[in-house]
This record gives structure tokens, sequence and C-alpha cells, in this order.
């Protein structure tokens, strides 16, 4: 299957993402009134949560201008680099969150294990995640850099 | 920096880059990036084509000035 083009696989995602940001915004607003009108028993780390769904949802806005890039076939340009960049950036907030939450429910709140050990599973993804697309980032930098000498090049 | 003279070298010559650029075999384009001094490189084939059509030498073409 096709991953460039108007009707390669970077459209159909760009299309999911969309949705999955709409979704998240929506649960992001109702998400007090539902906390208010249920009334469950709330965790205090919740407090994380939010800004982390602010987070991710900001790296899924990333990708959707990365996924539109490759629907105009032209992935190696200025705007691929600066969305990867920016993505690493928020998901590197993201970690520090996610720190904070690990120390907090650790040794302040002195959860139940089971929870700690999904918060060290998160951190360690988010700070792979962040790795990863920094990574990605510098790649497609320097292959914008050959692609610019190599038209440049009579 | 390496500067490429190819202005002084038609002149020289009476040629037009138009000319040129069909005698070598590529775009007035891609002849005004180099005229210009924009390209970043230049293959040893073009150069070849322009130093046999202009009857020159690379260095008569290319020049390295210090510091800019």
């Amino acid at each position: 299957m096709e991953i460039l083009g108007k009707k390669g696989l970077g459209s159909i995602l760009k299309i999911l993402l969309q949705i999955v940001l709409v979704f998240g915004i929506g649960i992001l607003v109702a998400f007090p009134f539902i906390i208010y009108y249920a009334n469950p028993q709330i965790n205090p780390n919740i407090v994380i949560f939010y800004p982390n769904a602010i987070c991710l949802l900001l790296i899924v806005w990333q990708f959707i201008g990365l996924f539109d890039t490759l629907k105009k076939s032209n992935p190696f340009c200025e705007n691929t680099v600066k969305r990867l960049t920016s993505a690493s950036k928020v998901s590197g907030v993201a970690s520090v969150f996610w720190i904070f939450d690990l120390i907090y429910e650790a040794f302040i709140a002195k959860a139940v294990s089971p929870f700690v050990l999904v918060l060290c599973f998160m951190v360690i993804l988010f700070i792979g995640v962040t790795i990863a697309l920094y990574i990605l980032a510098e790649l497609f930098k320097q292959g914008l850099e050959y692609k610019n000498e190599n038209e440049l090049t009579i | 920096m390496i500067i490429v003279n190819l202005d002084v070298m038609l002149a020289k010559r009476k040629m037009s880059s138009q000319e040129l650029a069909e005698k070598i075999g590529i775009t007035q384009a891609n002849l005004s990036i180099l005229k210009t001094n924009k390209g970043k490189a230049i293959r040893f084939s073009t150069l070849d084509a322009i130093c046999k059509t202009l009857r020159c030498k690379p260095g008569d073409i290319l020049e390295y000035r210090e510091g800019e």
C-alpha cells in the first residue's frame, strides 16, 4: 500500500488522528463535568493526568501536520523537522509530569505497587518516545540537508 | 569560497547563457543557479561540458576567494 499521496496510508492515519484529537478534546472538556456528576473517588494524581492529556493531544496535533506533508508527497521538508522537534519537546514535558507523578505516588501517597509500576512504565515509555522523536527529527534534518545539496548540484 | 566566473567566459566567447545551456544540456534555471553562485556543487560531467563548449580550463571559470 502507498504511504505517500492523497490515497496513501498517511491520509488514512491523518483522518484517524483527527478523530482522536476531536474525541480527546471532547473528553478533556467534559471530564470535570463527568467527575462533578458521577462523583467518584478521585485519586489526587488526576492533576497530573490533565496536563499529560494536553501534551498527548499536542503530539497528536503535530502528527496530523506531519501526515499532511505525507499527503502532499513531500516528507523531506522544513515542516516535518519542526513538527518532529516540537513533538519531541512536548513528549519531554510529558515525561517530566510522569516523573513528578511517580515521585508523588511512590514516596508521598505511598500508592500500591502495581500502580507505581504502571507509572514507571509510563515514565520509561515517554522518555523513549522523546528520544525516538528527537533522533527522527535529526534524521529528517540530515535528509533535508542532503536533499537541498542534491537539488543544488548542477 | 568558490566563485563561478561563468559570465566573464561567456562574454569572452561572445556566447549567450541560453546557447551554453542548450549546448551542455542543462536548463537555463540551473545555469542561472551556477552563475549566481547559489549552487552547492558542480558535477565533473557538467564542468567537462562547460570547458569543452567554452574551450577553457576549470580554473578559468572557478575561482577561490578567501574569507567570504
